[in-house]
């Protein structure tokens, strides 16, 4: 618990009618921060490893991967892109499973909920 | 890169907090310099036409741009980005802080035991409600909020946020204000030999600084209404050998006597009050200067000197920054404002300047004497090459 404030008191202004809208840029915004941390902490992190006698720029630079390596990387790549463009996807997002389980589970409760709904107005059957 | 601060009062960010603190630094000069450029042609390209067409006539006023803007996409995004952007400014400095919270009061009470930068802490004194009530431009806690004994983390906090706010366009230690005004007098009115300096609201003294040291045989002496700034303050100005006295004290009730300053300085002060604390302030002002005493206020240009869309840009620190006198301020007639506190209005000075710590000595002192000086959109703003406005009064 964090004993300075860091919260600034009073109202967020909204900048979009749309809802969720403002919230999203100061997301995207943390992420982009958070991003550059991560890019500059690999810059530091090759310059460390050269003055303690570990030229891993160059390393990297000519690194090849496996077969087995690239498939990975291939993998993870596409699920990456599939997850940041997710949203304007709709219901058929190929490789993210949390989201079809999710539209399924929606799917399952709405045919649920018509199940319950046909039972009590004694159209059932 | 955002330069480190050179006293002893410094915090060590985190490799990680200083990734965020140059990542905040260069969102902001993005946002103030190409994007801030970008929505200025918005304006005269799509937004300003349109409304021509309508009513045939350009907007007239700040509030008539703001108007038309609010329904700007770019507009919407560009401020969005800029409140967020403030807010990752507070960000990226507190954990820091923080941290090193215990250490940096300890140090501060060593440095303050040096009696040449004495602070002088006044426990009965009300801090006003326009610090007290607002967390000023998004600053959590705003200037005076205190968490242990002898605090100093406002001060801390203020002045590692402007060195990240600034990215580097407001000197080597946030100071240049105090260079550009105290070297502008020198160079400007050589005859006059300030014996007696106070600057008012000087918080962490990063302008009251220059003062001292452009003119070493003057006394100097630094107030503000809260406390933790002038143990930061008084602790800050150790590291550059200067001498200033700091008193809490609230500039609308001067506790000096009368006729007793050669100068009496303000930065980016007016701005925060209200108006009645504005008039206050000046009239306490007159009344502590000595005959031929000089009145500087360093402050963001008013919008009587600009046209409708730089009034706009500016006042958007009122709308959505915490600034709600800012434009209040910036709406009035300054040479007005210095009349009715008592100066005659034909001793009223105003003047708009380049910044001495980057243009170095040679170029502002031709700057001085040829006074050049206009107002136009780089007055006050982060974006090129910065000038700084300043109004005042001889006594």
């Amino acid at each position: 618990m964090s004993k300075i404030a860091t919260q600034t008191r009073g109202k967020r202004p909204r900048f979009f009618a749309e809802a969720g809208s403002d919230e999203t840029v100061s997301m995207l915004l943390e992420l982009a921060a958070e991003l550059w941390t991560v890019k500059e902490r690999l810059y530091a992190l090759e310059r460390a490893a050269a003055d303690a006698g570990v030229e891993l720029t160059s390393r990297i630079e000519t690194w090849q991967p496996s077969e087995s390596e690239a498939q990975e990387l291939d993998g993870a790549r596409q699920q990456m892109i599939a997850s940041i463009l997710r949203s304007i996807e709709g219901r058929h997002v190929p490789g993210t499973h949390l989201r079809r389980s999710l539209d399924a589970e929606a799917t399952a409760n709405k045919d649920a909920a018509l199940a319950a709904g046909n039972t009590a107005s004694g159209r059932a059957a | 890169m955002i330069k480190d601060l050179q006293h002893g009062m410094t915090v060590t960010p985190s490799r990680d907090e200083r990734s965020r603190q140059e990542f905040v630094g260069a969102l902001r000069a993005h946002l103030l310099g190409p994007m801030a450029n970008s929505m200025k042609a918005r304006f005269e390209t799509r937004v300003a036409p349109a409304f021509e067409r309508q009513t045939g006539r350009a907007p007239a006023t700040g509030e008539e741009v703001h108007d038309l803007m609010q329904a700007d996409d770019y507009f919407r995004f560009y401020s969005s980005v800029r409140y967020n952007a403030q807010e990752m400014v507070f960000r990226s400095v507190i954990p820091a802080v923080e941290r090193e919270l215990e250490d940096l009061n300890q140090r501060g009470r060593a440095l303050r035991q040096d009696e040449k930068s004495p602070v002088t802490v006044d426990e009965e004194l009300q801090v006003p409600r326009n610090v007290a009530n607002i967390d000023v431009h998004l600053s959590p806690g705003s200037y005076h909020m205190e968490y242990d004994d002898d605090d100093v983390a406002a001060g801390a906090i203020y002045d590692n946020s402007i060195n990240v706010f600034a990215f580097n366009q407001m000197g080597r230690n946030v100071d240049d204000i105090g260079w550009t005004m105290a070297n502008y007098v020198r160079l400007k009115f050589p005859d006059f030999r300030p014996e007696r300096i106070l600057d008012c609201g000087c918080t962490i003294g990063h302008n009251t600084v220059p003062w001292k040291l452009t003119f070493p045989d003057g006394q100097v002496h630094g107030i503000d209404v809260s406390a933790p700034v002038l143990r930061y303050a008084a602790a800050r100005s150790r590291g550059f050998g200067a001498d200033v006295n700091f008193t809490q004290m609230n500039a609308t009730a001067l506790d000096f006597p009368d006729e007793s300053f050669d100068v009496v300085f303000s930065s980016m002060f007016l701005h925060e009050l209200p108006l009645k604390d504005i008039r206050a302030y000046l009239a306490e002002a007159f009344r502590v200067l000595k005959p031929g005493g000089l009145l500087l206020n360093m402050e963001l240009p008013p919008n009587g000197n600009l046209d409708a869309y730089d009034q706009f840009y500016l006042d958007w620190d009122s709308y959505y920054n915490n600034e709600p006198y800012y434009k209040t301020f910036r709406d009035q007639d300054n040479r007005e404002l210095c009349q009715s506190a008592g100066f005659k209005p034909e001793r009223f000075v105003d003047f708009v300047a380049p910044r001495y710590s980057y243009v170095g000595e040679e170029a502002f002192r031709q700057e001085v004497e040829s006074d050049t000086g206009r107002f136009d959109d780089r007055t006050g703003t982060l974006n090129g090459d910065l000038r700084w406005y300043a109004f005042g009064s001889w006594k």
